[in-house]
C-alpha cells in the first residue's frame, strides 16, 4: 500500500488525499463536498482500490460547523459493477480509516389491515 | 415499490467523519499547509497569473491560474484531467451550473463529454466567486476555478 499523502490547496480550500497513483481512475461524488477516486481494477483484473479522496472547502465547512455527512443513496445511479467497487473501497482501509460508515435501519412501514365486511 | 427499492429506501448508510476526526482533520489541514510551503518553494520560477479567462452563459468571466492548474494536475491530485484543458473551457462556456448548498459563493459547472478517460461521462469544474482587494485598494470580484474532476452520472 502506498503512503497516504495530503495536499491542501489553501487558496482554493481544497484538500487532496492521495493513496497512490493509477492510470485507470474513476471519479464518484459521494457528497456535495467529497469526491472518491478509485481504480475499479477492471483494466488490470485486480480488486478495486482507492486512489484518492478530494474534499471541497474543508476549512469553510468546519468554520460553519458542518461535518460532511451524506447518504449513499446517490450511488444507486451508478452501474452495478461500479457501485459494488465503490462500496468495497469504502469499507476497507485506507478509506475506512478516514471516514466512518454506519448503518441505520428505518422502522418498517406499518401495514394497514384490509377492511373486511362485518 | 419493488423489494430492492424498499430495501434501499429503508436502509440508509451514512458516512461521517469520526467525532475525534475533527481534530485529525485539523492536523490534515496543517500538514497540507506545510506541504504548500514546500511546494511554493519548488514552484519558484514557474509562471504565475492567469492561463485563460472564459465567459460563462451568465456573463461571468471565470479564469484559471497557473497555481490552481498545478494543483489540479499534480500527479497525486487529479492528473487524469491534464489532457482535457480545452474541455475545461467548454464546461465553463456551455456547462450547466449548480450552486453549492452550503458555500453560497461556490458553483459547480457540469458538462457531458463522450471522450473522457475510463468511461467517465461528465467533467465537473468547481468555481469560487470572491471579493478581493487589489494592490491599489480597489475591490473587485474574482471568479476563478479551484479544481476539476471527472464524474460518472
Amino acid at each position: 500500500m502506498s503512503e497516504m499523502k495530503y495536499n491542501y490547496d489553501r487558496e482554493g480550500d481544497v484538500l487532496y488525499i492521495s493513496f497512490g497513483r493509477s492510470e485507470h481512475v474513476v471519479g464518484v461524488e459521494l457528497g456535495d463536498h467529497l469526491l472518491l477516486r478509485l481504480d475499479t481494477g477492471q483494466g488490470t483484473a485486480r480488486s478495486p482500490r482507492a486512489v484518492g479522496l478530494t474534499i471541497l472547502f474543508p476549512a469553510q465547512l468546519l468554520a460553519l460547523g458542518h461535518t460532511p455527512t451524506f447518504t449513499l443513496e446517490r450511488l444507486e445511479r451508478l452501474p452495478a459493477d461500479l457501485r459494488t467497487a465503490v462500496l468495497e473501497v469504502l469499507s476497507k482501509s485506507p478509506v475506512s480509516e478516514l471516514l466512518s460508515m454506519r448503518l441505520t435501519l428505518a422502522p418498517e412501514e406499518l401495514r394497514i389491515p384490509e377492511l373486511v365486511a362485518a | 415499490m419493488s423489494i430492492r427499492g424498499r430495501l434501499l429506501a429503508t436502509i440508509g448508510a451514512w458516512i461521517a467523519f469520526p467525532s475525534k476526526g475533527v481534530y485529525n482533520y485539523d492536523a490534515l489541514l496543517a500538514e497540507g499547509e506545510s506541504r504548500i510551503v514546500n511546494r511554493s518553494t519548488r514552484m519558484r520560477g514557474r509562471p504565475r497569473g492567469k492561463i485563460w479567462t472564459q465567459r460563462d452563459r451568465f456573463g461571468n468571466d471565470i479564469y484559471l491560474t497557473y497555481e490552481r492548474w498545478d494543483h489540479i494536475i499534480n500527479p497525486d491530485n487529479h492528473p487524469e484531467v491534464e489532457p482535457y484543458g480545452d474541455h475545461l473551457r467548454e464546461t465553463i462556456r456551455l456547462g450547466r451550473r449548480k450552486q453549492d448548498p452550503i458555500i453560497p459563493n461556490a458553483y459547480k459547472y457540469y458538462r457531458k463529454f463522450d471522450d473522457l478517460s475510463e468511461g467517465m461521462n461528465h467533467l465537473v469544474v468547481v468555481v469560487v466567486f470572491r471579493w478581493v482587494t487589489d494592490p491599489n485598494g480597489v475591490m473587485h470580484e474574482a471568479k476563478f476555478i479551484v479544481t476539476a474532476y471527472f464524474q460518472f452520472f
